[in-house]
């Protein structure tokens, strides 16, 4: 029983260690300081694409989730999220002012990208927005629509 | 065994196994089901061991509904028993080379996920979705250890207890029967 027990203390501490490397990995890979943040929100629509806001943010945020906050808490949008910051996956946009998800399976839903941030690029896909670090002169576009194309 | 007790026994351990999975789902990746998984493994045949996982996996996806990660289950799970089947006669029930097993398993859960995804997706869907689930495979690896550490030998006896009973005499899992004619398994 006793040697168990420092078996599964050795393994608790290796786990520690361990978990502690990729957080500190995680975090190295943070921007602090000020950035310009450029987000365009797009609506899709049958007439067209329509920009709804297009605006450069000064930010200190290190995520784009907390730029979102940020924008919020100005009131220049109205974001309604779903999930929680410390989801697997972190919280996912439902809707942004009047453009809402009605129907989860058949869309239209808001999805997003980035042809300059490097996760993004590297990875071919953007995290979720709570996973997502942001960097200096970062171009986000975010688009409400029905199709992954 | 009888095929109709054969069916109620492989349903019974697949409905088990689900349900352990579902009362732990709240811990996000600390799980019974690789244990369980590894004890069907050392009692059942390995045909029912392995129908017992692909159960599990159809109760899955009937439940949470299907997607992309049921496929995963339909041979990762499989693979674990598999696995378990392959390393019966080297490790008997000793617990620390089953943690050890049950551990690396759990920490390459993701890695194994990743392949899939690397498949349908892209090699940087994969690479992306892996790294992304490091943290997670950790916490899998490690609960994985402890709780086969902990737990495989008195769930083997009280598991060993109950298929005694379930088989009844002349059973794999017979008394009265040599180590050789059930596997091993006293």
């Amino acid at each position: 029983m006793k040697k168990s027990l420092v078996k599964v203390l050795i393994v608790l501490g290796i786990g520690a260690v361990l978990l502690g490397a990729v957080a500190w990995y995680n975090q190295s890979k943070l921007q602090a300081g000020s950035k310009a943040i450029r987000i365009v929100m797009i609506v899709d629509e049958e007439a067209g694409d329509v920009t709804i806001l297009d605006k450069t943010i000064r930010t200190d945020a290190l995520t784009l989730g907390e730029l979102l906050d940020e924008m919020e808490a100005k009131k220049w949008v109205d974001f309604e999220l779903s999930g929680e910051k410390t989801d697997a996956f972190g919280r996912f946009i439902v809707g942004v002012d009047d453009y809402v998800t009605e129907d989860s399976a058949a869309g239209p839903w808001w999805l997003y990208d980035s042809e300059t941030n490097p996760d993004c690029v590297s990875a071919s896909y953007c995290s979720g927005i709570d996973q997502a670090p942001i960097y200096d002169k970062d171009l986000f576009t975010f688009t409400f629509t029905s199709s992954f194309e | 065994m009888k095929p109709v007790k054969r069916i109620v026994l492989i349903s019974a351990l697949a409905a088990t196994i689900f349900a352990a999975q579902v009362g732990l789902a709240f811990i996000p990746n600390v799980e019974l089901v690789t244990l369980l998984f590894l004890l069907v493994a050392l009692h059942l045949e390995p045909v029912d061991a392995l129908l017992v996982s692909v159960v599990f996996a159809v109760l899955e996806a009937l439940v949470w509904g299907l997607g992309d990660w049921v496929i995963g289950y339909l041979w990762i799970w499989p693979l674990w028993m598999s696995i378990s089947v392959l390393f019966k006669k080297i490790n008997g029930v000793n617990p620390d080379r089953w943690a050890l097993l049950g551990g690396l398993f759990g920490l390459g859960f993701g890695f194994l996920f990743s392949l899939q995804h690397a498949v349908l997706y892209g090699v940087s869907m994969g690479i992306a979705y892996w790294i992304r689930g490091i943290s997670f495979d950790i916490v899998h690896g490690i609960s994985n250890y402890i709780l086969i550490l902990v737990c495989l030998v008195p769930m083997h006896r009280a598991f060993t207890t109950l298929m005694r009973r379930w088989e009844g005499k002349n059973g794999r899992h017979d008394e009265n029967r040599g180590p050789r004619d059930n596997g091993g398994i006293r």
